[in-house]
């Protein structure tokens, strides 16, 4: 951690109760107390830290895929070792657990220009016996969280074991350290956050980023991965993976279940080329039973916007909202968090569709709604722009298209 | 000494002809000087009797006695084209290398019998 920099813990923007508060800071920074934040971990190869890391399960730690580079050599592996605790001035740590296994993100791609969402600098630790005494922060995977807490100029925690000069000074690394910085810009699979006054450094990769939202409670969001040289400039942010467009990975390649909860961690829907010549059911109602929570919140905002109820089971009834939807031809659904929209896919006679500001990253379903001419896709995350070519292609005005190019607020 | 330093240049000019077809994007000149933030690891075993300073980039690190190992060093302080220059300035020579591939960890040797006072390199792990 490079400088930290608040001269008040009010300055801080945390509560005096938050009991990281009293570890924040003066310049110069000041070390995270024993006992606190621990799951921020560090992982030691052939004794020395080399990167940090964070617990999200007594048996997994998450880390940036460049910390486990080579890790899938035996003999590399049986060098390495996850350390918990403060750390060790100089950067040689005791270890505390073996690594069973390490795997990078399988898109992952070293020193390459960067790609239009992040570069996937995440990586994964399976832990050769379980830590069950720290508790894991919870994961940021809630949508509506998540529009809270991955926001410009909010403020982020970061935690790591790096070195706390831009200078890199090696008697000044080791050690865990904690500051508050801001998010400078957001992207789906990447930040960037950190300046001059606060900022992550060399020794900090995979280190959490923690955001605190309205109710005060704190969400593991992100991870350190790169940055300028020297670290700590205010006009060269830094980067840190967004943990929530990899979490779906981790979970499959850890077999471990980490309690995704909203999260839609489905295979994404069939695309209109994909489906038989002449299909032209609604999907509203198929699949009714088995609805991942993506499609399914689709539906309840169908059901709000129709001012239609919602049964005890939490969905409305679809034949209705069918049957509504049938003599609609114009609907706004702004703003909603919508992930899926497979449920409108095959829906006759709908003309114009608002859909700004939600987490879309298909329109493939669009593209089976026969009537459709106009429809807003302003500020969703839409990852390709051929599916907006091709909605073009069939006279389907789209506004918002262009901007979902952009890979980064400005 | 003027050695190392001509060889530093020859490789910083070499590396920034190799970057001249970056986007003209700032954003993306900004995140390709970008380096990542994990730490690499070095080692330096002496085979001369002498004491001899360890230079990593720039910055005097470790100081080694005769046929002495400087034990495991991080490759801090980083350079910008994630290059590592190495020196050990030894009492009747000076040794030196440059690697541009980033490795997590090399084993470099003071060997006075190579040609040229090149650190000899390796093993290393990727």
């Amino acid at each position: 951690m490079a400088v930290l920099s608040c001269l008040s813990v009010a300055s801080c923007g945390a509560p005096a109760e938050e009991p990281l508060a009293a570890a924040l800071p003066i310049v110069g920074g000041t070390p995270v107390p024993a006992e606190q934040w621990d799951s921020a971990v560090a992982i030691t190869r052939r004794g020395l830290i080399t990167c940090s890391g964070a617990l999200v399960h007594p048996r997994l730690v998450v880390t940036a895929a460049h910390c486990v580079r080579g890790l899938d050599d035996p003999e590399a592996l049986q060098k390495a070792f996850v350390h918990v605790g403060r750390g060790a001035e100089g950067g040689a740590a005791r270890p505390t657990v073996a690594i069973a296994r390490a795997v990078m993100h399988p898109l992952y791609r070293k020193a390459s220009p960067e790609d239009l969402f992040g570069r996937y600098d995440v990586g994964l630790v399976i832990l050769a016996e379980p830590l069950p005494a720290i508790s894991t922060p919870p994961l940021l995977t809630d949508v509506v969280e998540t529009r809270e807490a991955l926001a410009k100029a909010r403020e982020m925690l970061l935690v790591g074991y790096g070195f706390r000069t831009p200078a890199e000074d090696g008697s000044e690394y080791g050690l865990k350290y904690a500051a508050w910085t801001h998010i400078v810009a957001v992207g789906r699979g990447e930040l960037r956050a950190g300046g001059a006054r606060a900022d992550a450094c060399g020794g900090d990769s995979g280190g959490p980023a923690f955001v605190r939202l309205e109710s005060g409670a704190f969400r593991l969001v992100g991870l350190a991965s790169r940055g300028p040289v020297p670290c700590a400039d205010d006009t060269k942010p830094g980067k840190w993976s967004v943990l929530r467009e990899t979490i779906c990975w981790i979970q499959e390649e850890s077999g471990i279940d980490l309690a995704l909860g909203d999260l839609d961690c489905a295979p994404p829907p069939r695309s209109f080329q994909e489906h038989p010549e002449g299909e032209s059911s609604s999907a509203l109602c198929d699949a009714m039973e088995n609805m991942g929570p993506g499609p399914a919140r689709t539906l309840r905002a169908l059901a709000a916007a129709l001012g239609e109820p919602i049964a005890a089971g939490g969905l409305p009834d679809c034949q209705r909202i069918e049957g509504r939807l049938a003599a609609t031809e114009s609907l706004s659904l702004d703003n909603l968090a919508l992930t899926d929209l497979s449920p409108l896919a095959g829906l006759a006679g709908m003309r114009r569709l608002s859909l700004r500001g939600n987490w879309l990253r298909s329109l493939a379903p669009l593209e089976r709604l026969p009537d459709l001419q106009w429809v807003d896709v302003t500020a969703n995350d839409v990852d390709d722009p051929e599916q907006v070519r091709r909605l073009e292609a069939r006279g389907v005005t789209v506004v918002g298209g262009e901007a979902q190019l952009a890979p980064w607020e400005r | 000494m003027d050695r190392f330093a001509i060889a530093s240049m020859l490789a910083i000019g070499l590396a920034s002809a190799s970057h001249t077809s970056l986007a003209a994007d700032p954003a993306a000149r900004d995140d390709a000087a970008d380096i990542e933030r994990g730490v690499d690891s070095l080692a330096v075993i002496s085979h001369v009797d002498s004491m001899c300073q360890i230079w990593v980039n720039g910055t005097l690190r470790a100081t080694i006695g005769p046929f002495g190992n400087s034990g495991v060093l991080t490759t801090a302080p980083s350079s910008r084209a994630s290059r590592l220059e190495l020196m050990a300035r030894c009492d009747n020579a000076i040794y030196f290398k440059v690697l541009d591939e980033s490795r997590r960890h090399c084993d470099f040797t003071i060997d006075p019998r190579v040609e040229g006072n090149e650190l000899v390199v390796g093993p290393c792990d990727n």
